[in-house]
C-alpha cells in the first residue's frame, strides 16, 4: 500500500500541482478576468427589464438570424457586465460571437484582448497546448490518480487520525511528511469530494461504456432520454418570423416564477424571431442542492411553460458537480474553497518535496535522477506561481494591439515557467530553493508595481476609490511577496547555520 | 523468452503485472459492474432506464478506484488474475442476459 | 459573523481533544506547569472535544441549512485543523529549544 502511494502520488505530483494551482485561482476567475480588463468596472446593477432590452436590441441589430441567443444580466461576480453571446448551427458559415454590452449606449464595451481567468482556470481541466479532447483525458487520468493516492494515503496513515496533532517541524525529512499528511488529513473532506466529483466531469470520457451498455449498445435512444432528462427537447425552427415577446413582460413572468431571493444567471433564447421561439431561464445556484433552477417560457407569449420536477438521479450528479464548481459561494465560502484549494496545493508540493529529500543522503553527492527530480520540484512549486505573476504582468505589458494578445499572454507565462526551469537547473547544486523564492518574491512585488504605472487603479488610487477588487489584489501580491521573502530569510539563515558545520566535516575527512 | 518470464518473476515484472491487472482487467472489470447494477437497478429497482444507467455511470469511478485498491493489497498474484478474469467474464455474462 | 464563531468553537474542540493527551498538554506555556491531569479528565475533555465540533456543525445548521452549511462546517474545520496543529507544534518546539 505504502508504495502504491509514493509512486501513484509522485508520478502525477507534478501536474496535479498545476491543477491544483490553477484550479483555485478558477475560483477567482470572474475576479482576475475584471483584474486584466482594467478599462472596465463592474456595471451598476439595475432591473432586468433594462439589461434584457439593451441585450435583445444589440442582438437584433448584429445576430437576428443566429438560432441561439444567451444573455447573462449584470447581476453577480459571475458578470460584472451584461453579456451577451450568440450561435449559429453548426454547418453555418457564420461565426458565433460573445461581446459585453453598454447599457448606456447599446454598444459593444471595448476592452483589451485578454486571454483573461478563463483561460487559466480552464487550463486545470484541460491543460495547454494540447489538441482538444487530449487534455481533458489526461486530466481524468491524473484525477483517477489522484483519488487512489488520497484512498492509499488513508489506509496508509490510518493510526495519524488516532492523533492527529503530531507535527516534528524542524527536523528535517520528518517535518516535510509531516507537513504532507497534516495538510492533506486537515482538507480531506475537501479532497475527497473534489477529485470524486472531478471524476464525474470525466465519466462521457472515460466510463462511458457502462450507460451505452446498460441500453444495449443503443447509442441514439439513450442520448435521447439524457436529453430529456436535462430538460433539453430539442425544438426545431418553423421558419416563420415572429415577433419576440416584449422584454418588460417578460421581465415580469420571469421575476414572478422564481425565488425572491433568486438572481437570473442567464436566459438563452433558442430560435429567435421564430414561431417556435423558447425562452430558457437559467438562475444562480443558492447552495450546492439545486432546487428549481430553469424555467421555459414561450417565446411569442412570455408564459410560463413548463417547470419540470429533475430526476434523482442527475440531482445527485448536479451536487457533485456543484460542490466542485461552487458557483453558489459567496465571499466567506468562496474564502474557504480558495484555503482548502491552497491546503491541497500544499499537500502535493510537500509531498513531492518529501519524496526527493527521502532518497537523499548527506554524505553523498547527488545523483543525476536525483538532481532532475529536484529541479522539476523546484521549477514546478515556485516556477508555476512566478509564470502566473508574469501572465498577469502581460497583460499590462503587450502591446494593446499586438497581433493575438491573448495567445501572447499565455505564451509568455509558459516561456517564464520554462525560464525558471531553467534557472532551477542553474542553480541546483546548492541554494536553488533559496534563490528562487527571492525570485518569485521580486515577481510577485513587481505585480502591483506594473499595475500602478501601467493603469490608472494602482494602489493609491484604487484605495482612494474604494476599488476593492483592485486594492484586494495589490495586497495579496504585496503580502505573498513578503511570505516568499521571509521563506528566503529563512533558508539563508538556515543556510549559513548549517554551512559551519558541513565546513569542519570536510575538514575532518580532509585530515584523514 | 526466457529473458521474459525472467522478466516477470523480477519485482519490477511483478508490479507490471499488477498495474496491468489492476488498470486494465480492473476497467473491464468495473464497467462490468456498472453495466450489471444499471441494469438490475432498472430491471429489480424500477428505476427508469436513463436514471439507473445514470447512477451506475456515477458510481462506476468507485468501482474502479476499489477494484484497484484491492489488487494492490491482494497477496497471490494467482488469485487476483483468477478472482478478476472471472469476476468480469461472470458478471459480462450475467450483464449479457439481463 | 457566525463563520468567525464557528471557526473559533471548533478550533476550542480540537485544542480540547488535543490537551486530553499528556503529550501535548505539554505544550501550553502556562498549564504545562501543572501535572496533567487524570484519566478521568483526559476522556472528559476528549469528550467536550467533541461536543464542541458537534455544537459548531449545529451552529452552521442553524444560519445555513444543511446543504450550505456542511460546506462552511467542511471548511471551516480544515482550517481550525491545520491551524490548531501548527499552533501545538509551534509550542512543543518552542519549549524543546
Amino acid at each position: 500500500m505504502i508504495w502504491l502511494h509514493t509512486w501513484a502520488g509522485l508520478v502525477f505530483c507534478w501536474l496535479l500541482y498545476f491543477m491544483f494551482v490553477t484550479g483555485t485561482l478558477g475560483y477567482l476567475d470572474s475576479e482576475l478576468d475584471s483584474w486584466m480588463k482594467p478599462e472596465l468596472s463592474a456595471a451598476e446593477e439595475v432591473s432586468l427589464e433594462t439589461d434584457l432590452n439593451a441585450a435583445i436590441t444589440y442582438l437584433q441589430a448584429h445576430a437576428a438570424d443566429a438560432e441561439r441567443w444567451f444573455i447573462s444580466p449584470a447581476n453577480h461576480r459571475d458578470n460584472p457586465q451584461l453579456r451577451v453571446s450568440w450561435r449559429y448551427p453548426r454547418d453555418s458559415e457564420k461565426n458565433n460571437g460573445r461581446e459585453l454590452i453598454n447599457r448606456g449606449t447599446g454598444e459593444e464595451l471595448h476592452h483589451r484582448e485578454t486571454a483573461g481567468g478563463q483561460t487559466l482556470y480552464r487550463m486545470h481541466y484541460r491543460l495547454h497546448y494540447l489538441p482538444s479532447g487530449w487534455g481533458f483525458r489526461l486530466v481524468g487520468i491524473f484525477t483517477l490518480a489522484m483519488f487512489i493516492a488520497l484512498l492509499t494515503g488513508v489506509v496508509a496513515h490510518r493510526k495519524l487520525f488516532k492523533d492527529f496533532f503530531s507535527f516534528r517541524p524542524q527536523k528535517g525529512k520528518a517535518a516535510w511528511l509531516d507537513m504532507h499528511n497534516l495538510s492533506s488529513i486537515a482538507s480531506l473532506p475537501f479532497q475527497l469530494m473534489i477529485t470524486y466529483s472531478g471524476l464525474i466531469f470525466a465519466i462521457s470520457t472515460w466510463m462511458p461504456f457502462v450507460g451505452v451498455a446498460a441500453y444495449d449498445f443503443d447509442v441514439k435512444s439513450l442520448r435521447a432520454d439524457l436529453n430529456e432528462m436535462r430538460g433539453r427537447s430539442s425544438i426545431k425552427a418553423a421558419g416563420e418570423n415572429a415577433d419576440l415577446v416584449g422584454m418588460d413582460i417578460l421581465s415580469q413572468n420571469i421575476e414572478a416564477s422564481i425565488n425572491d431571493d433568486a438572481l437570473v444567471r442567464f436566459i438563452e433564447i433558442k430560435n429567435p424571431n421564430d414561431r417556435n421561439a423558447k425562452i430558457f431561464v437559467n438562475t444562480h445556484l443558492s447552495g450546492p442542492v439545486q432546487e428549481q433552477n430553469k424555467l421555459q417560457f414561450d417565446g411569442r407569449s412570455g408564459k410560463l411553460e413548463s417547470s419540470k420536477e429533475q430526476s434523482g438521479a442527475l440531482q445527485t450528479r448536479n451536487v457533485f458537480i456543484n460542490l466542485h464548481e461552487g458557483l453558489f459561494a459567496g465571499p466567506a465560502l468562496r474564502l474557504l474553497y480558495i484555503l482548502s484549494g491552497l491546503l491541497g496545493t500544499l499537500m502535493v508540493a510537500t509531498g513531492a518535496i518529501y519524496y526527493a529529500q527521502k532518497r537523499k543522503r548527506p554524505a553523498q553527492a547527488l545523483s543525476k535522477q536525483q538532481m532532475l527530480v529536484d529541479i522539476v520540484n523546484g521549477g514546478t512549486i515556485i516556477g508555476l506561481p512566478i509564470s502566473i505573476c508574469v501572465f498577469m504582468m502581460s497583460n499590462r505589458l503587450l502591446a494593446i494591439d499586438l497581433d493575438q494578445r491573448a495567445d501572447w499572454e499565455v505564451h509568455s507565462m509558459f516561456l517564464a515557467w520554462l525560464a525558471s526551469f531553467v534557472l532551477a537547473a542553474y542553480w541546483v547544486k546548492d541554494t536553488m530553493w533559496k534563490k528562487l523564492s527571492l525570485v518569485l518574491s521580486i515577481t510577485l512585488f513587481s505585480v502591483p508595481i506594473v499595475n500602478f504605472f501601467s493603469t490608472n487603479r494602482g494602489l493609491g488610487q484604487s484605495s482612494w476609490q474604494n476599488d476593492t477588487l483592485f486594492v484586494a489584489t495589490d495586497i495579496v501580491m504585496l503580502s505573498m511577496a513578503a511570505i516568499s521573502l521571509l521563506l528566503w530569510g529563512i533558508l539563508s539563515k538556515k543556510e549559513q547555520r548549517q554551512q559551519s558545520p558541513i565546513r569542519s566535516t570536510n575538514a575532518h575527512s580532509a585530515v584523514a | 523468452m526466457n529473458r521474459v518470464s525472467g522478466y516477470i518473476r523480477s519485482y519490477n515484472g511483478q508490479v507490471l503485472l499488477r498495474i496491468i491487472a489492476a488498470f486494465l482487467i480492473g476497467y473491464l472489470a468495473s464497467n462490468s459492474i456498472g453495466v450489471v447494477l444499471a441494469k438490475s437497478l432498472h430491471r429489480f429497482a424500477g428505476i427508469s432506464q436513463p436514471e439507473a444507467a445514470l447512477y451506475a455511470s456515477l458510481s462506476a469511478f468507485l468501482i474502479y478506484s476499489v477494484i484497484i485498491l484491492w489488487a494492490f493489497s491482494v497477496r497471490s498474484q494467482k488469485k487476483l488474475w483468477q478472482g478478476l478474469t472471472l469476476l468480469t467474464l461472470t458478471l459480462s455474462g450475467v450483464a449479457f442476459l439481463l | 459573523m457566525t463563520i468567525f464563531a464557528v471557526l473559533i468553537i471548533s478550533c476550542l474542540g480540537f485544542s480540547c481533544m488535543a490537551f486530553a493527551k499528556p503529550k501535548h498538554w505539554k505544550a501550553i506555556p502556562f498549564l504545562s506547569r501543572l501535572r496533567h491531569p487524570g484519566k478521568r479528565v483526559q476522556e472528559l475533555m476528549q469528550y467536550s472535544g467533541a461536543i464542541l465540533l458537534i455544537l459548531a456543525v449545529y451552529t452552521c445548521q442553524l444560519n445555513w441549512g444543511w446543504a450550505l452549511g456542511l460546506c462552511f462546517y467542511v471548511g471551516v474545520l480544515s482550517i481550525a485543523l491545520f491551524f490548531v496543529s501548527l499552533l501545538i507544534s509551534y509550542f512543543e518546539n518552542t519549549i524543546k529549544n
